[in-house]
C-alpha cells in the first residue's frame, strides 16, 4: 500500500489554473472508497458523478499557492477526515465547492490522490484518518519561468 | 450436651477500608487503525516559450 501522486482531471485542472483561486476559492476535499475505481475518468469528472460515493468531505485547510524554487508550489495543511472515527476510503478527491454547501452537482473535480495505490481501501478504527500534502513538493507544482 | 457446654465461634467480620479500582472501558482500550497519509512529489509540467531573442 503506497500513496500515489496527485493526479489531474483535466477539464478541472484547466479551469483552476485559468479561472479559479486555489488559495481563496472554496474547494473541498471527498474521500471516496475504492469501490469507485471503474468510475474514474480523468478525462472529466463533477461533484455529481461521485455524488452518493463520499466516505468523508472536508474543506480543504489551509490552501497556499508561493514560488519554490522553479516552480509554484500548490499545497495545504493536513485534511483530517476524522480525528478518532472509524472511516474507509481509497481516493482523495479535489472538487471545487464548498463541502457545508455540499458541491453543486457541476462543480468539477480538479485531481485526485490513491491513497492505496492498491485494490484496496484504506481504513481508520477510532481514530485518524487524514491526507497531508508532501512537505516539499506540495500538492502538485508547475513549473514557472525562471532564468530569463 | 447442655446449654453451658455449647461450643461456640464467632465469625462477625467487618471489611477494611482498601482502595478499589474499578476498570471500565475506555477510549484507550477499544481498538484503533489510523490511516494517516503523506502525500508523494508530484510534479505537473508545464511547458514555457522560450524568452530568447533571436539576432
Amino acid at each position: 500500500m503506497a500513496v500515489g501522486p496527485f493526479l489531474s482531471v483535466d477539464p478541472g485542472f484547466v479551469e483552476l489554473l485559468s479561472s479559479k483561486n486555489f488559495a481563496s476559492d472554496n474547494i473541498s476535499m471527498v474521500l471516496i472508497p475504492h469501490s469507485f475505481t471503474a468510475s474514474i475518468d480523468r478525462a472529466g469528472m463533477t461533484y455529481g458523478d461521485i455524488k452518493g460515493s463520499e466516505a468523508a468531505i472536508i474543506a480543504l485547510p489551509t490552501p497556499a499557492v508561493g514560488v519554490n524554487g522553479t516552480n509554484v508550489r500548490f499545497t495545504h495543511t493536513k485534511g483530517t477526515f476524522t480525528s478518532d472515527g472509524s472511516l474507509t476510503g481509497r481516493y482523495v478527491m479535489y472538487v471545487y465547492g464548498l463541502h457545508s454547501g455540499p458541491p453543486a452537482d457541476a462543480d468539477k473535480v480538479f485531481g485526485y490522490v490513491d491513497l492505496t495505490g492498491a485494490a484496496e481501501d484504506a481504513s481508520s478504527v477510532n481514530a485518524e484518518f487524514s491526507f497531508t500534502p508532501h512537505g516539499t513538493n506540495g500538492l502538485f507544482q508547475v513549473q514557472r519561468s525562471a532564468g530569463v | 450436651m447442655s446449654k453451658e457446654n455449647e461450643v461456640k465461634k464467632s465469625a462477625v467480620f467487618t471489611g477494611v477500608t482498601s482502595n478499589i479500582k474499578i476498570t471500565t472501558n475506555t477510549e484507550d482500550e477499544k481498538p484503533k487503525k489510523s490511516a494517516v497519509f503523506v502525500g508523494v512529489p508530484s510534479f505537473t509540467k508545464t511547458i514555457t516559450n522560450s524568452n530568447k531573442r533571436e539576432n
